[in-house]
């Protein structure tokens, strides 16, 4: 496998005559496959993943994750994953596993299935979800992604249904002795006027390599509402690749938030576009990486009709050499007047090791708009660490309370309020911090 | 023995001297006040005193209750009963006051051997303390200095040393800052903390202060040595007169 110099080409043409779905999928697999021909891994001169090297992978001879159902696995770590009380769904690489998820307790107007299941039974309920939201053109990964369409999991909320308790989609990477490349693909439609919580944790055991590339597409008519959250927490022999498409109609939200607790190697793209007026797009991020590890975050807001908004709060604590990427791009159309975009990406270092790359980036073709950006890069403060331990407080506690106290901001942005998971989220964050993050003795003397 | 004795201290930021012969004891039960023009060096003393990184200390000793604390660090003398006051307290974005200082007393009570503070017996605390100092209640649950106003910060640095019980206090330029009412406040707050084993070295440019905070001793200070040493009256002289005597001296 690793003398091909094309990789994953053989997942794709072996897999291509028995995956499930009809002509509309196999055509869509067809192209995904042609555009992955077309494009393979991103090399040095890609400017997308200009800070994120992945020719790595081409050295992994990876597996493709069987197509049967998974086996209950006996050892999920639970533990890594967020909690609280929601509609859980769970997929062991790339396969979603009926027997560990509750789908029974689903209200009307919810309906929540494995992909591959809607694929054998009725695709051409697909025909205007899949493939829409993402361009695989462009998108090396993506194109992977569909070229292996085989399994994941479909949403569809009816228009003016609100969901109570949130769906919680685990995502469990499990290898044993090889290698393995998982592709699920996520699909979400809210109707007129609905409203929905989406929970993700991406959590993973396993001695050898997994590849997690997963694509979510996600569609929000008139008036939808959508709170996101998004866990990464995956050891460090993982590579999660993620691209989401998202598309607002007119007065719908979305409001995203990212944790990124690390795996080896991770880059998550969001994509958003306003495409009806008066639709406002939230997309927040807390990343808290050590050792290794490399959490990239690209983000793309199109603004593209008037009066939309969107704001984005990235913060990111690196420790050793961890190295944080945060790319944001804001497109403003021309005639999408009124917009107000703002973005702002902090990152706290604390080892002179550890990088980070921040990118917020406007393209501005109206002129009636308010648009900011800001970005900035700094170590913990001396003057800061000097008040906390002139009053007892002992080095590491006091470094402890100023990267909580840097996330906090980002934390308070967490969607769903209360009864959301931000509880869940702090209690990671703690138990993450607990670790030897604090410890770094040399922190201060950072320039 | 004093409290705290400082011997012949000197102390350089960079290759500048600042402090050129340091010589103070305080007493257990006494007030010293230390005033001085400019750029004398008194935030420098009670930054060494405290421990703050960036000081060389090139000659002199300091001793706490006996002990030489220059292999101390900062929150080693915190606990060790030492309290800075500080001339510009910090913004800390994030932390609540409540957090920060709940850490601060657990980590004495644990140095002490002590168990962890209960949480209702904090929130008593921090309440009874935040209305003698006419603190608003909503401060605690505000991050630490932030979006304060000037006076807010001194009274809130008082907070924390009425609710540390420090036996070395530490105050710099504690009332600059601070309206009329909460002089007295503060002052009070000051003055109920005045016991028997409990020191204090006040650093202020007004004698005002000094009628509410009665000094047992005072210093003045210039060019980073002490260049005189009287009573509560010494103060009143250098409200007429100024520094004019001493800086010239110096
Ligand atoms: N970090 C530093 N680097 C260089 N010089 C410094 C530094 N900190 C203080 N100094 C200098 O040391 C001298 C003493 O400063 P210090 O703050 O101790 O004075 P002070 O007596 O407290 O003055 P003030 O009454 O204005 O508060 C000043 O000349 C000051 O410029
Ligand atoms: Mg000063």
């Amino acid at each position: 496998m690793t003398d091909h110099p094309l990789p994953f080409i053989e997942h794709l043409t072996e897999a291509a005559a028995h995956l499930p779905g009809g002509p509309t999928a196999a055509a869509l697999r067809q192209r995904g496959l042609d555009h992955w021909c077309a494009l393979g891994l991103p090399g040095r001169r890609s400017e997308a993943f200009k800070y994120t090297r992945l020719d790595g992978l081409k050295d992994i001879g990876f597996h493709a994750a069987p197509l049967r159902d998974p086996h209950p696995a006996a050892d999920i770590p639970a533990g890594d994953a967020l909690t609280g009380d929601a509609h859980v769904v769970v997929m062991v690489n790339g396969r979603c596993s009926p027997h560990l998820s509750d789908l029974d307790r689903l209200p009307d107007g919810v309906k929540l299935d494995s992909l591959r299941a809607v694929l054998e039974s009725e695709p051409e309920s697909l025909d205007d979800l899949l493939g829409r939201q993402i361009n695989t053109e462009h998108h090396p990964f993506a194109a992977l992604n569909t070229g292996l369409l085989a399994d994941g999991v479909v949403l569809t909320i009816a228009p003016g249904t609100t969901l109570e308790r949130p769906i919680h989609l685990i995502h469990v990477g499990e290898t044993a002795d090889h290698a393995l490349a998982v592709h699920p693909r996520v699909l979400v439609r809210l109707g007129q006027g609905s409203a929905a919580t989406l929970l993700e944790s991406r959590i993973g055991v396993g001695g050898a390599p997994c590849l997690m590339n997963s694509v979510t597409e996600i569609l929000l008519e008139a008036e939808a509402t959508l709170d996101h959250v998004s866990l990464l927490n995956l050891p460090e022999g993982f590579t999660s690749l993620a691209l989401a498409g998202i598309d607002l109609g007119q007065k719908a939200r979305y409001h995203g938030f990212i944790m990124g607790l690390g795996a080896g190697m991770a880059r998550h793209e969001t994509r958003i576009r306003l495409s009806g007026e008066q639709a406002h797009a939230g997309l927040d991020a807390a990343a808290v990486l050590a050792g290794n590890q490399h959490l990239d975050i690209t983000t793309l807001i199109e603004h593209a009709v008037p009066q939309c908004t969107s704001t984005q709060t990235v913060k990111s604590v690196l420790d050793d050499s961890a190295r944080g990427v945060v790319q944001g791009k804001v497109v403003v159309a021309p005639d999408a007047q009124k917009t107000d975009a703002r973005q702002q990406f902090r990152a706290l270092l604390l080892s002179p090791k550890a990088e980070a790359d921040t990118k917020p980036e406007l393209e501005i073709y109206a002129d009636d708009v308010a648009c900011a950006h800001g970005a900035a890069t700094g170590a913990l403060d001396a003057e800061q660490l000097f008040y906390l331990t002139s009053r007892g407080i002992d080095p590491r506690t006091a470094r402890g309370l100023l990267i909580e106290g840097f996330l906090a901001e980002a934390l308070e942005r967490v969607p769903g309020g209360a009864h959301g998971p931000r509880d869940s989220l702090a209690d990671l964050l703690a138990r993450r911090l607990s670790g030897r993050l604090a410890a770094t003795p040399d922190a201060e003397a950072t320039p | 023995m004093p409290l705290i004795e400082i011997k012949n201290l000197h102390a350089r930021i960079g290759e500048r001297e600042i402090l050129k012969g340091i010589n103070l004891a305080i007493e257990p039960g006494t007030v010293h006040a230390v005033m001085g023009p400019n750029g004398a060096g008194k935030s420098t003393l009670s930054n060494v005193i405290a421990g703050r990184e960036g000081y060389e200390v090139t000659e002199g000793e300091i001793l706490f209750n006996g002990e030489n604390i220059a292999e101390l660090s900062p929150d080693e003398r915190a606990r060790a009963g030492i309290f800075l006051a500080f001339q510009y307290p910090v913004e800390i974005p994030g932390v609540t006051l409540s957090t920060f200082l709940k850490a601060a007393l657990n980590a004495r009570r644990k140095a002490a051997g002590e168990a962890e503070i209960a949480p209702v017996e904090f929130l008593k605390l921090m309440r009874d303390t935040a209305r003698r100092l006419n603190l608003p209640d909503d401060l605690i649950r505000r991050p630490v200095n932030v979006g304060f106003s000037g006076g807010e910060k001194k009274r809130a640095d008082i907070f924390q040393m009425s609710v540390l019980e420090p036996t070395l206090c530490l105050l710099d330029e504690t009332d600059s800052g601070l309206d009329i009412d909460a002089l007295k406040v503060v002052s009070e707050g000051v003055n109920a903390l005045r016991s028997p084993e409990r020191g204090f070295l006040v650093i202020t440019h007004y004698q005002r202060l000094l009628n509410h905070i009665v000094p047992d001793v005072v210093h003045v200070f210039a060019d980073g040595r002490i260049v005189k040493t009287g009573d509560a009256s010494l103060a009143e002289e250098l409200e007429a007169n100024g520094y004019a005597d001493y800086t010239d001296a110096a």
